[in-house]
């Protein structure tokens, strides 16, 4: 529900994981569950379905958002820098291009969706003759079959179900090169972005935005915030029951400080296998970190609770529960500016620096709007869509910081300029499913 | 022989009528065969397709599912239980297992003890307190499980609502079902209360006053009433309440999930768990393999209760003949002093 990524090699944060697709009648009702306290009401297509309900909660927002300041309109702060730019000509015929994303929650604090109405709605200003259509992933098991889709349609030689997504199988179809190689002359913009990102992708999908797990912590109580991740883990023990992290299967956050300390344990020559590669024998390196996050136990919060989903870790944090947790740069900085956590809670990372990384958009190959679908990932990439990334979504720039508008490397400073390599997507799913029994069922 | 032509012939033999009730019957064949069908694609084919997948079998129609999982085992030829075996090794995964099972069992006992305290006040009572529980106890039926697990488990988890009374009124330090198993089946009597008291309430008023002021009449204690005239006229709806809240409780995943501990996790978390987090498809079918054995029993058992109530009713019921035929004969015959 918060505006947090759907990064590939991360479980996209939200509060409860989504939907079980053996039982539908569950996955209707963790849909539901999933996007408490809000309840959206989105249909397949992924517009927003009228209702009663949506009609009174846009007209109050609506005129809860004019009251309060009359430039809240997300395409006019871009009006000014609003031009084409992209290899597809404004005087091509319109066609319609298809995203599949798995960021299906609005932004926090607002009743906006981030491709339909704050991304899109700025491209298609500025190309009037491409509109974008959205299909929204409401959990993994969509993505999945939006795989066997995609892989069905790629062995029957015929169009793929979408021309471009972001969503969590990117690493899969990656792996299985199901998206288009992007160069400088369908992306022109590329150039702006850090070619390690890129080489990792191996060009088949434009990192846009980003973010990192960070410390969060209550500066009414804690004056000196630890620095080093061995300081956190010795601040954790002098205050026991001040601190927990999320369960690493219901979000990136919990993941991402299991993954520094894991880290740890592991020979430097071998920390970038666990980033490019997947060997399950090198995981006997993890058995040095699953034993300090076992013995942290009877120092988390109530002797070992790790809640489910960041947001339930907000509402500790909020409430003085707890008083220091790891989270999403961008969930966590949303979280601040909407007041779902006090004022009072600061962001800041520790050294070695706990994971983050891009989330990247793919062209997908056979699309036959290929070259519209790049103008549109190239337009993500202009300053105007970046700053837009950084004000609604409190993402890191996608194009490196010397190319981001200065007021998003103003927002950033600090946190932004370091955090470790995201591990590879089935080294954190073993992460996941290991730190269950050996820390979460330990005695 | 004249009159036989005149009768109409059988529809059977005019074209028209035939082909009408061809098309008739065609038309319920397709009518009924819809939700049939439906349920072959979508419940037959893939339930098929996930015993398969446990047993080994990547390829075919699980060919995708295959591709994008971890850790599976694949039987190269026949079939291979080591998928199941990978489950029953693993001490977390037997611990999952065993909760499950012990959260039904227990869920199911407190849920029929509650249930009949209610049904059996709602069936006595006569005053203004009677129907207001009558009221009452429906109220869960009419709040969503996942809002009505959220409001549970703030309200009695450590730092709660429930605590800060209990602060207040000098009691500190009490285990509080917050987060815990034991906080998983108050959840789950909590939402199953209203079909379970139903349920028994209603078989109850079907019971005669007739019947319980006879055993009043002979002395029988109230206690002993229940015991010996409602429980045994009311064995089939409790039967029900138990069979289908148990096979609700094997797969349940809202509330153990919401409410419950980081470990042991009930099957139907850790399977979700192991379908969308760990990567381990296989694994999960496994867990779902479990629970659908244990629904499969629990419905066998729900259909051998309802036959022989059916049975029982029918035997009854020629019995009640029997005697209605017996004593019409005797008063024929003027043997028992008819109507004079």
């Amino acid at each position: 529900v918060l505006p947090e990524s759907s990064r590939r090699r991360y479980r996209p944060y939200t509060p409860e994981r989504g939907g079980f697709h053996f039982l539908p009648l569950r996955s209707v009702v963790m849909q539901q569950h999933r996007n408490f306290p809000y309840f959206p009401i989105v249909s397949a297509s992924g517009r927003s379905r009228f209702t009663a309900v949506t009609a009174v909660a846009t007209l109050l927002a609506g005129a809860l958002s004019l009251a309060a300041c009359g430039s809240s309109s997300p395409s006019s702060s871009l009006a000014s820098g609003a031009t084409a730019v992209g290899t597809y000509p404004l005087t091509a015929k319109a066609v319609t291009i298809t995203m599949a994303t798995d960021l299906d929650a609005p932004v926090q604090g607002t009743n906006l969706y981030p491709y339909q109405d704050i991304w899109i709605p700025a491209f298609e200003k500025a190309h009037p003759n491409i509109h974008v259509d959205v299909i929204m992933d409401q959990n993994s098991g969509e993505d999945s079959a939006l795989y066997d889709r995609i892989v069905a349609a790629e062995r029957a030689h015929q169009a793929p179900p979408v021309d471009m997504t972001d969503a969590s199988i990117l690493q899969q179809l990656v792996d299985s090169n199901a998206g288009v190689k992007a160069t400088t002359s369908e992306v022109p913009l590329l150039s702006e972005v850090n070619p390690t990102l890129l080489q990792e992708e191996q060009y088949e999908a434009v990192p846009f935005r980003g973010s990192s797990v960070v410390l969060a912590y209550n500066s009414q109580y804690v004056k000196n915030p630890p620095a080093s991740l061995n300081g956190l883990l010795a601040w954790v023990k002098a205050h026991p029951g001040k601190f927990t992290y999320n369960t690493p299967s219901s979000g990136g956050a919990g993941e991402g400080i299991v993954q520094a300390v894991l880290n740890e344990g592991i020979p430097a020559a071998d920390q970038n296998t666990f980033v490019t590669s997947y060997k399950p024998s090198l995981e006997s390196y993890w058995t040095q970190g699953f034993k300090t996050l076992a013995a942290l136990k009877p120092d988390i919060y109530r002797n070992g609770t790790y809640p489910d989903g960041l947001t339930a870790v907000f509402q500790l944090l909020a409430s003085s529960a707890i008083w220091m947790a790891p989270t999403w740069s961008d969930g966590g900085t949303s979280a601040i500016d909407s007041h779902l956590l006090p004022s009072t809670i600061k962001l800041e990372q520790v050294s070695p620096p706990m994971p983050g990384g891009p989330s990247d958009i793919m062209v997908l190959k056979g699309s036959p709007d290929e070259q519209a679908s790049f103008t549109f990932v190239n337009y993500m990439l202009t300053a105007g869509e970046q700053e837009l990334v950084a004000k609604y979504m409190k993402g890191y720039p996608g194009v490196e910081p010397k190319y981001a508008p200065a007021q998003v490397k103003e927002e950033f400073g600090a946190i932004e300029n370091s955090y470790a390599p995201a591990w590879d997507g089935q080294f954190t799913d073993d992460l996941a499913s290991l730190w269950q029994s050996k820390v979460a069922a330990a005695g | 022989m004249a009159a036989a032509t005149l009768e109409p012939r059988p529809a059977a033999h005019r074209p028209g009528r035939s082909f009408r009730r061809a098309c008739a019957q065609a038309l319920s064949i397709c009518v009924g065969g819809v939700p049939v069908a439906v349920t072959l694609v979508f419940t037959a084919v893939p339930v098929v397709l996930a015993v398969l997948y446990t047993l080994g079998k990547v390829g075919g129609l699980n060919e995708t599912v295959a591709a994008l999982a971890t850790h599976q085992v694949v039987a190269r030829h026949g079939i291979s239980f080591g998928a199941y075996e990978v489950f029953f090794a693993d001490a977390g995964s037997r611990a999952d297992l065993w909760v499950t099972l012990w959260v039904t069992l227990a869920s199911s006992a407190v849920l029929v003890a509650m249930a009949w305290a209610l049904a059996l006040f709602v069936r006595f009572s006569r005053g203004r307190l009677g129907r207001a529980v009558s009221t009452l106890y429906v109220v869960p039926m009419f709040i969503p499980t996942v809002i009505a697990s959220y409001a549970l488990v703030t309200f009695w988890q450590q730092n709660g609502k429930l605590a800060g009374f209990l602060h207040v009124v000098g009691i500190n330090n009490v285990p509080l079902p917050g987060f815990t198993t034991a906080g998983v089946v108050l959840g789950l009597v909590w939402t199953d209360i209203p079909f379970a008291v139903i349920l028994i309430s209603s078989g109850l008023q079907g019971v005669p006053d007739v019947l319980i002021e006879a055993a009043r009449d002979a002395g029988a204690s109230w206690w002993r009433i229940v015991r010996t005239v409602l429980v045994p006229l009311n064995k089939l709806p409790t039967l029900i309440v138990v069979i289908f809240t148990a096979t609700d409780t094997l797969g349940a995943f809202t509330i153990p999930d919401l409410m419950g501990p980081n470990a042991p996790q009930m099957l139907g978390v850790a399977m979700t768990d192991s379908y969308q987090s760990y990567g381990q498809p296989q694994q999960a079918e496994v867990m779902a393999m479990l629970v659908f054995l244990g629904a499969l029993l629990l419905s066998g058992l729900y259909l051998w209760a309802s036959q022989s109530d059916r049975r029982r009713s029918a035997r009854q019921q020629s019995d009640r003949r029997q005697a209605d035929r017996r004593q019409a004969d005797l008063q024929h015959t003027g043997a028992v002093g008819g109507p004079t």
